[in-house]
């Protein structure tokens, strides 16, 4: 810097000179202050090399250090930081400018430093002002499943320490995020691994909102891959309600969403800085869409929607909310439900289709492929499956060229039959004998894959559990092979503990649909889950059981 | 042909270098003094004192190369020039050059305020930067560790929660 203030001095001397045009020679005072400066450069040149970039003004290091700041060279920024004070310094505000704190999922034993940091008020560091962009990434961490418990029994028993911990760091990242005075954007996040999480700590998630300073205009809430059906079933819908006035940015790809929020998106007081809002149901990675659990039930209610009218719904509300154009400032309004179904092991792709298609073009696209090899020791599917058309059905297909495989259209004129379908659910249930409109025919070896719907978290299965309509538990149950013991409990109620290996150890309790006349309760932070009968009734007969 | 005008530029070291003028016009220090100076005083070396003969035919040929780009973006690009470290082969094939030079023609750039031709440069050298453990970039750029190693992990330990992973 010095040498540089130094030279303009001189050349604006040069240029007042040359204003004045008094003389058409250098000033010898120039050439000499010339010289002066370049003495310094030239001092810092000779050391071949050593330390040479030090020489550089702080301005220009801060440069160099700020191409940095891209995700995938964060770390580079931390090992700059360990290698001088001197740019100690410097990257410490860049770094802290947007701070990413990764909370690792249910391992309790994992000390979150970070999140000590963060929360430790005027530490060594003072990050709390420096910190524009704040994300919270709920991180499967390779602790947190290796080594994978080896029962469903250990499983559910680690749950609660872990949960124990994410709740805290949750609890942490709220603290800390109030005293962020420089705030403009939060994310709250899964770390996109493909894992899915096992248990989304969704009541520190809504504290974290709550806590968000007024000061953040843009939001995300990406948690689909954590979210998985419990009983907790806690909207985010409130604690987002009240930030919307304050919002320009509004993205989620969430799994509880219920049309409170889009209740809360009517008022156009709130709603005048919005510019942006994707809501995003349903997700895809590696080719396989992850289905969206939604709205089920509305907030503070217990009135359970079937989960397509509300669906559906839903779509219907976002639409009717964009065309009503009770956004001033929308440049964009993105609401996409893709819907898939799981089945066993593999994944059946019945469905991968925007609700608005479905609604305006009164069509659905079927990809038709080939299913992935099932992984060694699980119950698997059939390589290629195949549908039956329902009647007044038409049935086309084109190469999709974003993926480049063939599809199958189902077409049809006739949105009642289709609406349906989508709304009773018969896609979800055309598996099996060919009892609905539309068939995917297994060979029946495969049935056991109905009690992958209880598979939330390997990826695999988990979908609404209504999905198995009370008609059809005696055909589901017939398809148990594993013993399933009914066992007495201390109470003298009959309890009934599941312990069938369904190939993949991870399971949700709260997953199984319990037959009529079956209750289940979790016992305080759902470490283990009981199945009671149901009081009133006397006692089921249920063969297999 | 009446052609491009020229003007001359005067080395730290005394070389002076003619250039066409919008050549010279990439440095937005060059262009303000040319449009603040009277027409007929152009014909007259100006020195540019921070700048030896080598850096300054480096950057006027990096000039040459640029002059039909078009004028630097506005702030709203910068942050998304920032985040990208890719550069064009052209750049890269120029900047293929001893540290010494590099920081040189970074200073340069500074200097007569060619932001295209910084960003270049604080590119290469953040790539030089990138992937590298701190001891190899003190290495790298020859820097003295001031630090413990103790105080060396607790950097680290104090600061792996903000690194993005």
């Amino acid at each position: 810097m010095r040498e540089t203030s130094t030279s303009q001095s001189s050349l604006s001397s040069w240029i007042s000179r040359k204003r004045q045009r008094t003389s058409r020679t250098p000033d010898p005072q120039l050439l000499s202050r010339t010289t002066s400066s370049m003495a310094a450069f030239a001092k810092a040149a000779t050391t071949t090399g050593s330390g040479r970039i030090n020489h550089l003004p702080t301005e220009l290091l801060l440069q160099i250090f700020n191409h940095l700041r891209s995700s995938s060279a964060r770390g580079s920024l931390l090992n700059c930081m360990c290698v001088s004070r001197q740019w100690n310094e410097l990257c410490l505000p860049i770094l802290h400018n947007h701070v990413v704190v990764a909370i690792p999922c249910q391992a309790p034993d994992r000390y979150h430093p970070q999140m000590e940091t963060l929360a430790a008020s005027g530490g060594r560091i003072d990050w709390s002002e420096r910190i524009a962009s704040f994300t919270v990434l709920l991180d499967p961490c390779s602790e947190a499943y290796a080594p994978p418990p080896p029962t469903f029994a250990e499983r559910v028993r680690r749950i609660p320490s872990g949960v124990k911990k994410d709740h805290e760091g949750f609890e942490q990242a709220a603290a800390a995020l109030t005293r962020m005075k420089n705030i403009t954007t939060l994310s709250i996040k899964t770390r996109s691994t493909g894992v899915q999480i096992p248990w989304c700590p969704q009541e520190g998630i809504f504290k974290t909102i709550s806590a968000t300073p007024s000061t953040v205009v843009n939001l995300e809430i990406d948690t689909l891959s954590a979210d998985t059906l419990s009983t907790r079933h806690i909207h985010l819908c409130n604690a987002l309600a009240p930030l919307l006035p304050q919002l320009k940015l509004l993205r989620l790809r969430i799994r509880f969403l219920c049309d409170d929020l889009f209740s809360a998106l009517e008022d156009e007081h709130a709603t005048s800085c919005l510019e942006k809002i994707s809501i995003r149901l349903g997700y895809k990675y590696n080719s396989i869409y992850y289905p969206l659990v939604a709205c089920t039930k509305r907030c503070g209610s217990d009135n359970n929607a079937p989960p397509y009218d509300a669906r559906i719904a839903l779509a219907r509300k976002s639409r009717e909310l964009y065309e009503g154009r009770k956004f001033p400032n929308i440049t964009a309004f993105t609401f996409v439900d893709r819907q898939d179904l799981f089945l066993g092991n593999t994944f059946l792709h019945s469905r991968a289709f925007k609700v608005y298609d479905v609604i305006e073009n009164q069509t659905l696209t079927i990809p038709w492929r080939a299913m992935p090899s099932p992984p060694a020791g699980t119950v698997g599917l059939p390589r290629y499956y195949a549908m039956r058309i329902p009647e007044g059905f038409l049935r086309g297909s084109r190469l999709d060229d974003e993926l480049a495989e063939d599809r199958t259209e189902i077409i049809t004129n006739d949105l009642e039959a289709l609406g349906s379908v989508v709304e009773r659910q018969e896609w979800y249930s055309a598996y099996g004998e060919a009892r609905l409109p539309l068939s995917v025919l297994y060979p029946r070896t495969y049935s056991r894959a109905l009690l992958r719907f209880s598979h939330p978290y390997s990826g695999l299965a988990g979908d609404e559990p209504n999905l198995i309509r009370p008609s059809q538990y005696r055909e589901w149950l017939d398809t148990i092979t594993e013993p399933i013991w009914l066992l007495e409990s201390a109470t003298g109620a009959k309890v009934l503990e599941s312990r069938v290996n369904y190939g993949f150890e991870d399971t949700e309790p709260g997953m199984i649909e319990m037959p009529e006349g079956l209750r289940y309760e979790y016992d305080e932070e759902g470490a283990t889950v009981h199945l009671m009968l149901q009081d009133g009734v006397p006692g089921i007969k249920i063969q297999g059981w | 042909m009446s052609a491009v005008p020229k003007i001359q530029l005067t080395s730290s070291d005394g070389a002076v270098i003619e250039v066409d003028r919008p050549v010279a016009e990439r440095s937005v220090l060059i262009k303000h003094l040319l449009e603040d100076l009277p027409e007929e005083s152009t014909t007259e070396a100006i020195p540019v004192p921070n700048v030896n003969e080598a850096v300054l035919r480096k950057v006027l040929e990096w000039c040459e190369q640029h002059k039909k780009d078009p004028p630097p973006s506005n702030d709203e690009d910068s942050e998304s020039r920032k985040k990208c470290t890719d550069i064009d082969e052209w750049d890269q094939k120029f900047m293929q050059v001893d540290q010494e030079m590099l920081f040189e023609i970074i200073l340069a750039a500074n200097y007569l305020d060619i932001k295209a031709l910084l960003d270049v440069g604080c590119k290469t050298v953040a790539n030089m930067i990138k992937g590298k453990t701190p001891e190899e970039i003190r290495k790298t750029f020859n820097i003295q560790n001031d630090f413990t190693p103790e105080e060396e992990d607790q950097i680290r330990r104090e600061n792996e929660w903000a690194e993005d992973r």
